[in-house]
This record gives structure tokens, C-alpha cells and sequence, in this order.
């Protein structure tokens, strides 16, 4: 029970970390990609393209966290399992509480 | 001409999204059932979400198109064949009578497409690598098709799959090797394995092929979790559509913004594959001129 409530814990607070980090860098990016158009407004469109594929590819870091996080919620019961289980450890400890 | 070609689209915009509405209504409903009899499975559940082509599948022997086990995406291979047929036959009608000077839409609207796609990657693999241009174009324009199937209701994006997104990968890490050898000849090729201070060569080298590999399955995952994870919140969006219908008889399209997304989503992953595609074939030519493009990325 308590391994289970690991992790959905885990698994709920991986992705947020993940995009902490990467809106920062994506911020950072963003900015100093608009302070170079705005010094220099001619080279706009390749700052443009420089930009994009970088904010590209720090995103799919967060793609891979989020594929982390939809292998962990396919493993979490749910429904009728879940029930079961919740029984389950309540009756076991009437028992070892009560015998 | 214009206002005929705006109902148009109009329509078939709303036609889509009434659609999609209805097959992810259809799913939804059939997933409550299950649930209710007593199945406890996530997402992909025990009925497979078929497309349109599923006859196909069922028609056809098993060599050619496999019968799925567990996958998520089970009609892949008739998506990925049709997006194939529907390309070539883009490409066939559209240069038929070939010209010099255009004179047909279909060939000057086609050679806009080409010119931008040429340009753009040729700026980044230069001179030297000029040749090399239909390898990635040709990468970038099958990824953005498939991509941009799953968007139409009643077909399945064949990238929303690790299967697809691996071939493609690999292919691609394997071509820019072979590229590669072709350029630098097979002891050049290995010299670039080993480094600048041949000391360090026996540290480097297994450092290289290792990141060889994960360039391939950085491509791979990259790709596949970017348009997997869409679709999947476009399903669950149109599940919450749903939900509001019952609940209170107005139907909005709430996935349609998310759709839109879908579009925007689906061309820059296929950009960033073939970018980062031609990005290694640079690494991999031998650097005569210095024309100050610092696009490269050292994964």
C-alpha cells in the first residue's frame, strides 16, 4: 500500500520538476533570442529559425518525463482493483490491531 | 471563387471536428461499458481503437500487413501505406508534363514547397552537402504526412507509435553513417570516432558509438512523445466534450483548439528530425569553410 502511494507520488511529481527547468531555459532562450532581433532587426527570420529549434529540443526533454509519467499511471490500479486492495489492507489491519 | 472556397472550408472544418466528436463518442461510450463490467484498465484498454483502413488489415495476408499484438495504434501499417500512396500520387499528378517554366498550378506550387524545403536545408549542410538535401527533405515531408494523418477523423497517425518513430530513427542514424564512409572513406570515418588527443582514443571511442545510439533514440522518443501526447490529450478533451453533451445537450468542440495545436506541433517535429538529421551529417563532413551558421547541436 504504502509501496503504491510512492508511486503515485512519483509519478505525479516528476513531470513538474521536469517543466520547472525547462520553462526556465525556454524563458532564458526566448529572451536572449528577442534582445538579439531587437539589436539587430535584419537577421530576425535566422534568430527566428535558431530559436524554434531550440526551444524544440528543450522540450523534448519534458516529452521524455512525460512518457516516464504515462508508463507509472498505466502501473497504479484503479476501479474495482483498487477497492479490493483498499479492503483488503483495511481487514488486515482490524486484524492485527484487534487479534 | 473566394466566398464559395470559405463555406467550403467552413464546412469541412465543422464536418471534422463533428466527426471526430462522434467517433471519440462512440470509443468513450464503449470504454464505459467495459469499465462498468468490471475491467480495470487505463487508457488502452482491451478494444483496440480501430481506423477506417482496419479492412485492409483484415483482408490482406499476414506478411504484408501484420496482425496486431497489443499495439495502441493496431491499423499502423495500412496508415503508413496510404500515406505513401496518397504522396506518390501528389508527386505523380503534379509533374506529369514537366516544364521549365511552370505552367500548371500543381508544378508551381510544388516547386514552392521544394525550393523552400532545398533552401533551408541546403543552408544548413552548405556547399559541400548540397547533395544530400533529398535524404532530409525527403525525411521532413513523409514525417509532416504523417503526422498530419492523425488529425483527420477516422485515421491513425503512424508516428503515435514507438514502432514507426524507431524505424525512422535508426534509418536515419544509419544513412548519415553511411553518408558518412561515403565522404570520408572507412579510416577517416573511424578517425572521427577517436577524437582529437589520440591518447584519449580508447576513452572516446565507446563514448562515441554510444552517443550514436542515443541520437538515434532521442530522434525516436522525441518524435513519438510529442505526437503520442497530443492525441492523447485530444482524446481526452473530446472525452470531456462528451461528458458535457450528456450533461447538458450543447455540443462544443472543445478538442479543436488542441487540434490546431496538433498542426503547429506536427510540422515543427518533423523540422527538428530533419534538422537535426542534417545537423550530424555536418559533423560529419569535413569542415573546409567557416560560414558562421551555429545551428550544430553536440547531443
Amino acid at each position: 500500500m504504502i509501496y503504491l502511494a510512492v508511486l503515485a507520488f512519483g509519478a505525479a511529481l516528476g513531470l513538474p520538476i521536469a517543466v520547472i527547468a525547462a520553462s526556465t531555459a525556454q524563458g532564458k532562450a526566448t529572451s536572449t533570442a528577442l534582445e538579439g532581433i531587437a539589436r539587430q532587426p535584419e537577421a530576425a527570420a535566422r534568430i527566428q529559425t535558431a530559436m524554434i529549434i531550440g526551444l524544440a529540443l528543450i522540450e523534448s526533454l519534458v516529452i521524455y518525463s512525460l512518457l516516464i509519467f504515462f508508463l507509472l499511471m498505466g502501473k497504479l490500479p484503479e476501479g474495482e482493483d483498487l477497492k479490493e486492495m483498499i479492503r483488503a489492507d483495511a481487514q488486515g489491519r482490524i486484524e492485527r490491531s484487534g487479534g | 471563387m473566394k466566398k464559395v472556397s470559405c463555406i467550403l472550408l467552413s464546412v469541412l472544418l465543422s464536418t471534422v471536428v463533428m466527426v471526430n466528436g462522434v467517433w471519440a463518442a462512440e470509443e468513450a461510450q464503449e470504454t464505459s461499458h467495459d469499465t462498468s463490467a468490471g475491467e480495470s484498465h487505463s487508457d488502452s484498454g482491451e478494444h483496440p481503437h480501430y481506423s477506417w483502413l482496419h479492412p485492409l488489415s483484415k483482408i490482406l495476408p499476414n506478411e504484408i500487413v501484420p496482425e496486431p499484438l497489443g499495439w495502441e495504434q493496431p491499423d499502423l501499417i495500412p496508415n503508413t501505406f496510404f500515406v505513401i500512396l496518397i504522396l506518390a500520387l501528389l508527386f505523380i499528378i503534379a509533374t506529369r508534363k514537366i516544364k521549365p517554366l511552370p505552367e500548371s498550378k500543381g508544378q508551381t506550387l510544388l516547386e514552392l514547397f521544394v525550393g523552400g524545403i532545398s533552401d533551408f536545408f541546403g543552408g544548413i549542410l552548405g556547399e559541400h552537402g548540397k547533395k544530400y538535401v533529398p535524404f532530409v527533405g525527403s525525411y521532413f515531408i513523409f514525417i509532416l504526412f504523417l503526422n498530419y494523418l492523425g488529425l483527420i477523423p477516422g485515421f491513425q497517425s503512424p508516428t503515435a507509435d514507438l514502432n514507426t518513430t524507431l524505424a525512422l530513427g535508426v534509418t536515419a542514424v544509419i544513412g548519415v553513417h553511411i553518408i558518412a564512409i561515403k565522404e570520408n572513406g572507412l579510416i577517416g570515418y573511424l578517425k572521427h570516432f577517436i577524437g582529437e588527443p589520440v591518447w584519449l582514443g580508447p576513452l572516446m571511442f565507446p563514448l562515441h558509438i554510444v552517443g550514436e545510439v542515443a541520437r538515434a533514440g532521442s530522434l525516436a522518443i522525441r518524435l513519438f512523445g510529442n505526437i503520442y501526447g497530443e492525441e492523447t490529450v485530444i482524446i481526452s478533451l473530446t472525452t470531456l466534450g462528451v461528458g458535457i453533451l450528456v450533461a447538458s445537450k450543447v455540443p462544443i468542440p472543445v478538442q479543436f483548439p488542441m487540434m490546431l495545436f496538433g498542426l503547429f506541433g506536427g510540422f515543427l517535429q518533423a523540422l527538428v528530425f530533419s534538422m537535426l538529421t542534417s545537423i550530424y551529417i555536418v559533423t560529419f563532413l569535413p569542415h573546409h569553410d567557416e560560414e558562421g551558421h551555429g545551428a550544430e547541436a553536440h547531443h
